[in-house]
């Protein structure tokens, strides 16, 4: 199994600072970590070795890889900020001629229908070690508080899920969710798409930095800016709302910041055998696209890294071609959840919600009224 | 199951049946260790987002006829498991495995079902329309 790592990148030449001034996207703060001193920070996974803090909990499985390392980018306790790490990977393709400027024919393909292998268990997502207490040893004091209110919240029944009154998913919750995945690729923005609420990444690669205080706000998606390093496409999204990393797992600040690197990968040719979770659904063996995530937040103590994984849907029969259509997504319409007078969530049962995509609904004064 | 015991619920017990996750809300208002079984005609099934819906009339045993509603997942993922927009059709009968909402109106998730047209989805294992 291949596995990358950036350990031991050269510090930043006069040289490489003036290029990084180019390509743009070196503007903003970096989030630094609450554990601030590399030289003297004791990684959780030395702290915490019965916790299985180094590797993902995915599809309640384990997950194999054959590109993207769950080795925390950085050295033992990681960058200090998402900038350090950008900068760090910027420095690295420099110095092998990087980065490089695609054309529309030379960008890889990453065309089709895609699904997230993490999509299947709301826990199997960006969590390394998703049980509560390997989530619990990421926080500072403070967070860590914050999420043993918040889990007391979600047993009892009272924790109220944004998504749940249709709500976008914010990011990096974004991978953990269902529906069909699309990519389109061009030389200066990438589009990453979700099905589920109709998401759609936009990842600028032309040079530009992020938005300036000026014009900077907070996005579910965040504002993400990136380049080319050969095959991978690395990514530095900023901006981003603040939310909870999923269902029973710690919140995130507006101040996240999170690093990706995404590459696809032909597990066949690599001689990996990868037990792809499809749910069912036939895909295509040879193709597969593998993110490295590393999540910044002032509330971890460490940097939260993990891996991602695409399968491809396979729609090249006929039958398939039937089957795999994205759709338009409307959350309201077939959403039947509401909060009781005790607090509680509930679902409506059949009669009990007026049907909004009847037109009487809308004109007719009795429906209305009822 | 047969008339005169429709709504003479078959209730069971379960241990650790594994369910379905529910992406889009929590699943607290639902039963988590009472299944039901029930036989009906189907009214319409709902494919549509977050969640699907199947509607089934459940004959009560005084003779009145009920309305319930079963969620189920959301189209993506009913697709790759190859449950199809027409998966239940209106008059098809169905017996299903509900986990019911805990206050009692008649709703549930749907653990599993079986029909009339051969059609078996989720935890189906016992279940018979006859």
């Amino acid at each position: 199994m291949a596995k990358h790592s950036y350990g031991g990148m050269l510090a930043l030449s006069a040289g490489v600072l003036a290029a990084i001034t180019l390509i743009g996207g070196m503007k903003g703060s970096g989030v630094a970590r609450a554990q601030s001193a590399a030289s003297d920070c004791v990684p959780l996974k030395s702290q915490y070795p019965d916790l299985g803090t180094s590797q993902s909990v995915s599809a309640r499985r384990e997950f194999t890889t054959v590109w993207g390392s769950f080795e925390l980018p950085g050295g033992p306790c990681g960058y200090e900020s998402a900038e350090a790490h950008y900068e760090a990977l910027l420095a690295d393709a420099m110095s092998r001629g990087g980065p490089t400027r695609h054309s529309l024919t030379s960008l890889p393909d990453w065309s089709g229908h895609w699904g997230t292998e993490n999509s299947t268990g709301e826990l199997a997502i960006v969590g390394l070690n998703s049980d509560y207490e390997g989530m619990a040893v990421r926080l500072t004091p403070e967070a860590r508080e914050q999420f043993e209110f918040d889990a007391r919240m979600w047993r009892e029944n009272h924790a109220i899920d944004p998504i749940s009154f249709c709500l976008p998913p914010n990011f990096p919750r974004w991978f953990t969710e269902y529906g069909y995945r699309e990519q389109f690729l061009t030389p200066d923005k990438t589009v990453l798409g979700s099905e589920m609420v109709n998401e759609f990444r936009r990842v600028f690669t032309d040079g530009r930095s992020h938005p300036s205080d000026e014009w900077m706000t907070n996005e579910w998606l965040g504002y993400s800016i990136g380049f080319w390093d050969e095959d991978v496409l690395v990514i530095w999204t900023r901006g981003i709302k603040e939310g909870i990393l999923q269902r029973n797992m710690p919140r995130q600040t507006n101040q996240m910041e999170v690093i990706e690197r995404w590459k696809k990968v032909n597990p066949v040719e690599a001689g990996v055998d990868i037990a792809v979770n499809t749910l069912g659904a036939a895909h295509i063996p040879e193709e597969r696209i593998e993110i490295e995530v590393t999540m910044y937040d002032p509330t971890f103590v460490e940097p939260w890294h993990t891996v991602v994984a695409y399968y491809k849907d396979d729609d090249r029969s006929p039958e398939q071609k039937e089957i795999v259509w994205p759709h338009q997504w409307d959350c309201v319409e077939g959403s039947q959840w509401y909060i009781t007078n005790d607090g509680v969530v509930s679902q409506y049962a059949p009669g009990e919600k007026p049907d909004i995509t009847n037109p009487d609904f809308w004109f007719d004064e009795d429906y209305v009224h009822q | 199951m047969q008339k005169g015991s429709r709504f003479a619920l078959v209730a069971v017990l379960i241990g650790a049946v594994s369910m379905p996750a529910l992406s889009h809300h929590s699943g607290a208002m639902f039963e988590d260790r009472l299944t039901l079984e029930l036989t009906g005609t189907v009214t319409h099934f709902d494919y549509v987002n977050p969640h699907s819906w199947l509607y089934v009339n459940i004959e009560n045993e005084d003779g009145t006829i009920t309305e319930w509603g079963f969620e189920l997942d959301a189209p993506p993922r009913l697709r790759r498991i190859g449950v199809s927009p027409n998966f239940w059709r209106e008059g098809d009968r169905v017996t299903v495995r509900t986990r019911p909402l805990k206050d009692g109106r008649p709703a549930g998730f749907l653990v599993g079902a079986v029909s009339d047209q051969d059609r078996t989805f989720g935890n189906s294992d016992g279940l018979s329309v006859n």
